[in-house]
């Protein structure tokens, strides 16, 4: 019977295959709506797919277990972006390191600098850091791939680790800055000790990195922070903990609930307000895509309409020749289906160029590896399914119409 | 009905289509026509019928009916001794693609497939698997002779061999009935007489063939004439 059936289905392909081949022009304009709007769903999902596993990696080198203090109040935003704003100062940091089930904390200077080197000047993100081994607090994002880590003897010196992005010519400054060589940091001469690993974020893979006494020398202040990272003790709630951390502050301070000037953020929260955006932009797009789904299957919807109109005679000696209600059904639905499985496949190929060329364009054009492509045979499958559905919804009302026309009637028709 | 009952042929054999009292109206346009009005015949199993009238007369109405494409508003209609009246459309259709093969005056062939496939076409919808169909319309082209001719589409083919082509379509599931509308009606005389020649094969085979017609000529190899007239039989002459 299974068998008996499929037999069937590729006969009725057949049939609408020549049916569609000998009208082209209109099968491809009728595949058009389906296959912009089919392109534009795999290249955004493919596209936010592939950010989505950038920020989860970005904050995987943060660490799960880590709380951020910054100044500011209610803002949602990565370390550093409230700078100018309230201070963390050691004093806080303090605070932060008595807080219950606080591990450990360091703080970050974090401010635009002029580097110049090579007859070049640039401005860049000057970063502070400890010197000391309690860096790690500040998860991985701080580690070289090539000379040193800062140690304590660092801590005043003028010694400065690199983006990784300087480790060739093509970087901003046009010349490759090596372990070893002498660059300007506002103004003081450093020696470059290290290289950062590669991170992929342009503003990161620019930024140069310096010791916290040395950034609080040159940028003059003292005590200061831009953020303070503090890691959890195994077995406490990172936002228990960053309660705990809040009213501490807050009680120091000697502030109102709710009127604070610093801010207290898991770095889950962080990610999860990340997270929340992307997909507030997901939504967006899809949305947009779904209409073209919508205008695209009206298209083919007509299409039919016309096709039963024009093949009525047709379906006529079709009849005539033995054709139930349900083989002429299944012709049209399986011809409409066929506009809506070829429109997707078309779609999909587009898409997945497109998600490709915007790759590719920010890569070069932005610096940014962030934004990868990413695809999945479900993605690809769940996309033709999805067409092949639609265009069959779209010739469902037709299809019926088809079925049930009277014989006789569509055998006079001319 | 009665009357009608006397009038047909009593050769007695099993009748192959058997029409009782059949009445049928349709609507053109908004007017009403009563195409059928108590028409009853009877065709016997392997004859050679023909139904001739003018037209407007009726005859195409009772030949879609004979053919199970429509049902009669009221009678009874039999095919092969069984009330095919008040079947449902798809039963009606299974009915047709089995036991009869039509053949039109516009050869109402398929534009988009060639002859091969519009032979086939009638055993796709009954399931043949591709291997027999593909076989069988072979075998019926060279009967008609178009085998070179296969892989034409319609408008590649003279009216002639569509009309051929028609009508291998008709026998493609060997049907016991063969219901001819006009079919030399768009041919010239010498091409009308080959595909008129070749209905007359398939009656000498065994086959039930009925034509509608008004051509005379053709008429009289009918065994059994039936006149049609307003809708209802008004006469049968067997020969």
């Amino acid at each position: 019977m299974a068998g008996k059936i499929v037999s069937m289905l590729r006969d009725y392909f057949f049939i609408a295959v020549k049916g569609m081949r000998n009208r082209k022009l209109r099968s491809w304009l009728t595949m058009l709506g389906i296959f912009i709007g089919i392109a534009a769903v795999v290249a955004l999902i493919s596209v936010s797919r592939g950010m989505q596993a950038a920020i989860t990696e970005q904050f995987s080198s943060v660490g799960a277990d880590r709380i951020i203090v910054q100044p500011g109040s209610a803002f949602f935003g990565p370390p550093g972006s409230t700078a100018g704003l309230s201070k963390i100062t050691k004093h806080d940091l303090g605070i932060v390191e008595k807080a219950r089930g606080v591990k450990g904390a360091r703080g970050v200077v974090l401010k635009t600098s002029r580097l110049e080197f090579s007859g070049k000047t640039k401005f860049v993100l000057g970063f502070g850091i400890p010197a000391d081994a309690g860096r790690e607090i500040l998860g991985s994002r701080f580690d070289v791939s090539e000379g040193r880590q800062f140690r304590e003897g660092d801590r005043n010196s003028k010694v400065a680790i690199v983006g990784n992005s300087y480790s060739s010519d093509d970087g901003i400054v046009g010349k490759k800055i090596g372990v070893g060589d002498k660059i300007k940091v506002e103004g003081e001469e450093f020696r470059v000790v290290g290289v950062r690993k590669r991170l992929g974020d342009p503003e990161n893979d620019v930024a140069i990195v310096i010791p916290l006494e040395t950034a609080w020398n040159i940028y003059g202040n003292k005590d200061e922070f831009n953020f303070v990272t503090a890691i959890v003790e195994e077995g406490f709630s990172p936002s228990d903990v960053a309660a705990k951390v809040e009213d501490a502050i807050r009680k120091d301070r000697k502030q109102e609930e709710g009127n604070e000037d610093f801010q207290v953020q898991t770095s889950e929260e962080l990610f999860a307000s990340f997270t929340a955006i992307l997909g507030i932009i997901q939504a967006v797009i899809i949305g947009i895509a779904a209409i073209s789904l919508v205008v695209g299957s009206i298209g083919v919807m007509n299409t039919m309409y016309t096709a039963v109109l024009e093949r009525t005679r047709e379906i006529g000696i079709m009849k005539s020749v033995g054709a139930t209600n349900r083989d002429v059904l299944l012709l049209f639905l399986v011809e409409s289906g066929l506009y809506g499985l070829v429109g997707g496949l078309v779609g999909i190929a587009f898409g997945l160029g497109m998600a490709k060329t915007i790759e590719f364009a920010a890569t070069e054009y932005l610096g940014s590896e962030l934004l990868q492509a990413s695809t999945s045979p479900l993605l690809i499958l769940g996309a033709l399914a999805f067409s092949f559905t639609l265009g069959c919804l779209s010739g469902a009302a037709p299809a019926r119409q088809a079925a049930r026309l009277n014989p006789v009637q569509a055998l006079r028709y001319e | 009905m009665a009357a009608a009952m006397v009038k047909a042929p009593m050769t007695g054999k099993e009748a192959a289509l058997k029409l009782e009292n059949v009445w049928k109206t349709y609507r053109l346009g908004g007017e009403v026509i009563n195409a059928l009005r108590g028409a009853s015949l009877e065709v016997k199993k392997g004859e050679f019928f023909a139904l001739q009238g003018a037209s407007g007369s009726g005859k195409s109405t009772a030949m879609h009916i004979m053919g199970a494409l429509d049902v009669p508003d009221k009678g009874t209609v039999c095919i092969r001794g069984k009330d095919v009246s008040r079947l449902s459309g798809d039963s009606l259709a299974g009915l047709r693609g089995r036991t009869i093969g039509f053949v039109f005056q516009q050869f109402n062939l398929i534009p988009t497939l060639t002859a091969i496939e519009n032979v086939m076409l009638p055993m796709v919808f009954q399931g043949v698997p591709e291997a027999d169909r593909l076989e069988r319309a072979s075998e019926l082209l060279r009967e008609v002779e178009l085998t070179e001719r296969k892989g034409h589409h319609p408008n590649q083919l003279s009216g002639g061999q569509q009309q051929r082509v028609a009508i291998a379509r008709a026998l493609a599931n060997d049907p016991e009935i063969i219901l001819a509308d006009e079919p030399t009606g768009n041919l010239d005389s010498i091409t009308g007489q080959k595909v008129f020649g070749l209905l007359k094969g398939l009656h000498e085979k065994g086959k039930t063939v009925v034509i509608v017609t008004h051509n005379e000529k053709l008429v009289a190899e009918a065994q059994t004439i039936a006149y049609i007239k307003d809708g209802a039989i008004v006469r049968v002459k067997k020969s």
